[in-house]
């Protein structure tokens, strides 16, 4: 009983340290990284929304004439989007999981 | 009207409206709730003809079959004080003596009337603060 | 064993205390190490209650009553797969059940967003993990599933009959799944009002695990309403009791929050109110783990320990403050960007949807309170269910009405007169529906049930259009034949069609709970063999009467009481029914007979369910007329004992005296009460709640990355070249 709960607490002990012994500098690279995640989701949030209006269109919602003018109020907004990524400049590799 | 006039006239407008609907709400519930009683409290005043919720435990022995109508007592959660009722229909699979039970009452004669469907008995717990 | 079991409650306490302070620390310091290392030890977490659990199910199927809990819960003769499920039936096994559900599902969340929101699932991690130590401190401190007996009895005292039944099986565990579900998004909310990320990335992280958390909680409702329905001797599937109300309550916010996310993913509108509310459900998900347990309210479900009311008290205050303070520190944070461009659109749509939802959220939330309320006022009052239908009933119809507009308008805004055209035809359909119905089905006195039927018609052929144009555009464009097209369309637009299916399933649902409430006929008849009670045109006669004695293992497992019905109409034999009653033994060494009759009574309801009705019958048969005989055959038995005579001639003549108890009553003419209900429809109530399964899951599938990426080059492409231009 004593070495079985032994065992578990090792175990445990190990999973949880494990990424805490090389220190590894995460903290700079953070700022950058989430920024882009968050205009990679924002972009793919916007060509979701493009996608729809097309749809809305093709099953007969709106005309063709509202549908353009919505399509092009959603692709300036992504175009906007598309230069604010590239202001970051090249996208940061993924670093391996760490789990 | 400009926009930022707009929005506070809605804004106005969907406070209104809920205020109205919530007052609304307190008082239907107000006019069919029914008043939760024990027995005792409803051996100390109880108006003939008015639905009361008595919540109490079922008198050990007190099951009694009279053709169709269960008759039981309902005595008070920590107490001796218990009513008589008269319960018509089917009655829970769990109603047995000693079980919590709420059931809906109206005074008649000396004894009380159980509303149909309204009799509920709660699951035993197996489990006390003790245990 | 159980030590070890114990051992593992209070690491698992410990490593969740660890993820809360190394979550914290991680936040502050922005260390990616220390975050894994926080999210690794909700790995670990779960893998240790894992480890319990384990313990604690193979106790009770291994029968070892040395556990306090599997004595209390479950007996030798219980079959093996109710033991199983034995283990939730406690309060301290439904505990372990929740915080082992609660770091599975975190440990999931977690691992799905390892490389994402890195700023903000530290405080994630620490919330959850907070929750955790909280559960793991109540197990360990106040209810501890692994509490050992000194001396082992012999057998258990058995499962509440009652529980029998498949679908309280997977009930609580589906129940448990959405409560622990929903903690998530809250834990994520709280991190992204902590770090300032209400954005793009919360939002898609957030709606997945919030639908997630809807679908298991809405399964596990449907489960609960099942099992009363067809387990228990009343014949109802939803009662408006406290507990039902308690887990309805974060399921009624989720399904706003799940819609009004839209409304912000497209317009950067009501962030403040979508924060609130998925802090809100997140609370009302406590609050509804806490209101079954705590004794406070008056229901049919009481697991009874007050002494865990007031840390679920001190809980739920703590999360409402720091919700209450967290959303007024960031509320610049969670200004609008946009405001709603027409109320002719799929978002004014959502917003009045969301309005519905959380007015009935509040509807339900005050029925439930208001004896504490006006307790708190003067006298204690209660509302019952007549008050509950009839706020509720016409919200329902609104809310129906609404999605089956929904699917016809679009985003932003429609064209008028599009809309005109694309309304036509399912409002025709409603019509239609409501006509026929007035005319042949005799429908016209019950108006809100008419117009369920007719909003629903409406909303079904809205969504049956949706879809048929859906598949010609896709033809259109790719000349897939139209199964193909259908399908390939769903795929490309889960979010969509999937939304539309659990639409389909919800008014399913709803008309098959209106045809049942307002067309329903019910009585309780008394009756002895030979006699025939009419009900909505069915004739029944009780033709005679069962018994037997159910035996298992070598040892009586209970008693059937019962009769068998003829069912027929206009003169043609429909079926023969055998509605029973199950008694199990209580605990009586000196009546062992009579002890047979004291336990557990559990209703074996008998119906005949069909698409278009149930006929549904449960018997209540009159115990009194077999008193003096099993007070016999406990006297003999008694002098038996008295007389020294050894245990097993005292066995016989117990087994002898219940089989001459049942063999009497089934060649006599014993009354019974029965309770006979037929109800149209009912069996949409459950096809319902399967099509909102499949639609929820449609709609939660994520799109293969290969797919997704394939659908969005070319849009990518062309956007590039505007960038270009530009």
């Amino acid at each position: 009983m004593a070495l079985a709960v032994l065992v578990i607490v090792a175990v445990v002990a190990w999973v949880v340290i494990s990424p805490l012994r090389p220190a590894r500098a995460g903290a700079a690279e953070a700022a950058d990284t989430a920024a882009l995640e968050e205009l990679e989701a924002e972009k793919a949030a916007k060509y979701r929304e493009i996608r729809d209006a097309e749809l809305d269109y093709r099953t007969g919602k709106l005309d063709e004439a509202d549908w353009r003018a919505i399509d092009r109020e959603l692709r300036a907004e992504a175009v906007l989007i598309l230069r604010r990524i590239d202001a970051l400049g090249a996208p940061v590799p993924d670093p391996a999981p760490d789990g | 009207m400009d926009p930022a006039r707009k929005r506070r006239v809605r804004l106005v407008v969907a406070l209104t409206t809920a205020l109205l609907l919530a007052g609304a709400l307190v008082y239907t519930s107000v006019s069919a709730s029914t008043e939760a009683r024990s027995p005792s409290q409803l051996l100390a005043s109880a108006a003939p003809g008015r639905s009361y919720q008595v919540t109490g435990k079922v008198v050990d022995g007190s099951i009694r079959q009279r053709g169709a109508e269960t008759l039981f007592r309902v005595r008070d959660r920590n107490g001796s004080a218990s009513i008589p009722v008269a319960y018509t229909g089917a009655v829970p699979d769990p109603f047995a003596n000693g079980r919590e039970v709420i059931v809906q009452v109206h005074k008649s004669g000396n004894g009380f009337v159980g509303e149909r469907d309204t009799l509920v008995t709660k699951c035993p717990s197996k489990f006390t603060a003790k245990n | 064993m159980a030590t070890l079991g114990r051992a593992c409650l209070i690491l698992a306490f410990v490593i969740a205390l660890y993820g809360v302070g190394a979550g914290l620390v991680a936040w502050r310091s922005g260390r990616r190490d220390i975050a894994a290392s926080a999210r690794r030890s909700v790995y670990a977490l779960a893998g240790v209650l894992t480890v319990a659990m384990i313990i604690l199910e193979s106790a009770f199927l291994r029968d070892d009553f040395s556990f306090a809990t599997v004595a209390g819960h479950s007996s030798h003769t219980t079959p093996f797969f109710y033991k199983a499920a034995a283990v939730w039936s406690s309060q301290e096994g439904s505990l372990l059940l929740w915080v082992w559900l609660l770091a599975i599902w975190s440990s999931l969340a977690l691992f799905l967003t390892r490389k994402r929101m890195r700023d903000v699932t530290p405080v994630a991690t620490a919330v959850l993990a907070g929750f955790a130590a909280f559960f793991a401190g109540l197990l360990v401190f106040f209810a501890s599933p692994f509490e050992v007996l000194g001396a082992v009895p012999a057998d258990g005292s058995g499962l509440n009959p009652l529980l029998r039944h498949p679908s309280m099986m997977i009930h609580p565990p589906m129940l448990y799944s959405g409560y622990t579900l929903f903690t998530v998004p809250f834990a994520f909310a709280i991190g992204a009002l902590v770090t300032r990320r209400v954005d793009a990335e919360w939002i898609t992280a957030t709606r997945r695990f919030a639908l997630a958390a809807w679908l298991f909680l809405g399964i596990g409702i449907i489960l609960g309403a099942r099992w009363s329905y067809a387990e228990l001797g009343w014949g109802g599937y939803w009662a408006w009791d406290p507990v039902e109300n308690a887990s309805l309550l974060p399921w009624l916010t989720g399904t706003a929050f799940i819609h009004s996310i839209m409304i912000q993913e497209k317009r950067g509108m009501l962030k403040v109110w979508n924060v609130s509310l998925v802090l809100a459900t997140g609370i009302l998900a406590i609050l509804g783990t806490f209101l079954v347990r705590s004794g406070i309210l008056d229901s049919i479900h009481a697991f009874g320990a007050s002494t865990l009311g007031v840390p679920f008290v001190v809980l739920i205050v703590f999360l409402l403050v720091l919700s209450i303070g967290l959303v007024a520190w960031r509320s610049s944070l969670l200004r609008s960007e946009h405001g709603i461009d027409s109320f002719l659109s799929r978002e004014a749509a959502f917003l009045f949807n969301n309005l519905l939802f959380v007015g009935m959220a509040f509807v339900v939330f005050f029925g439930t309170f208001f004896p504490l309320i006006t307790e708190a006022f003067g006298e204690r009052r209660n509302v019952g269910p007549p008050w509950f239908d009839r706020i509720i009933v016409p919200l329902a119809i609104g809310l129906v009405g609404l999605a089956g507009i929904a699917p016809l308008i679009s985003w932003r805004r429609v064209t008028r007169g599009n809309l005109r055209r694309n309304v036509a035809v399912p409002l025709g359909f409603g019509v239609l529906v409501a006509a026929v119905l007035t005319a042949v089905g005799g429908v016209a006195h019950k108006p809100w049930a008419l117009a369920m039927f007719a909003l629903a018609g409406f909303l079904i052929a809205g969504v049956v259009q949706e879809f048929a144009r859906g598949a010609r555009a896709r033809r259109a464009m790719s000349a897939d034949s139209w199964p193909l097209a259908m399908v390939s369309l769903v795929r490309r637009n889960r979010r969509r069609y999937g939304g539309y299916m659990v639409h389909v399933g919800i008014a399913t649902l709803f008309v098959g709970v209106a045809a049942s409430s307002a067309f329903q006929h019910a009585r309780d008849v008394r009756m002895r063999p030979g006699d025939t009670a009419h009900i909505n045109g069915y004739d029944v006669r009780y033709a005679k009467p069962l018994g037997r004695v159910v035996v298992r293992d070598g040892r009586v497992e209970r008693i059937d009481l019962g009769s068998q019905l003829v069912v027929s109409k206009g003169g043609h034999v429909l079926r023969t029914l055998s509605p029973t009653r199950g008694y199990y033994p209580a605990d009586a060494p000196f009546a062992p007979v009579s002890g047979m009759f004291s336990g557990e009574p559990e209703s074996q309801v008998q119906m005949i369910a069909g698409l278009r009705r149930d006929f549904w019958t449960a018997v209540q048969p009159e115990l009194g007329p077999l008193r003096r005989d099993m007070a016999l055959y406990d006297k003999a038995i008694r002098v038996l004992a008295q007389r020294g005579a050894p245990v097993d001639k005292q066995v016989l003549a117990f087994r002898i005296g219940l089989q001459r108890i049942v063999d009497d009553y089934a060649s006599g003419r014993p009354y019974s009460t029965f309770r006979l209900i037929s109800s149209p429809l009912v069996a949409w109530i459950w096809i319902g709640g399967i099509i909102v399964f499949g639609g929820g899951l449609v709609s939660l599938w994520p799109a293969p990355d290969g797919a997704r990426r394939r659908a969005t080059a070319g849009y990518a492409a062309r956007v590039a070249r505007e960038l270009g231009r530009a």
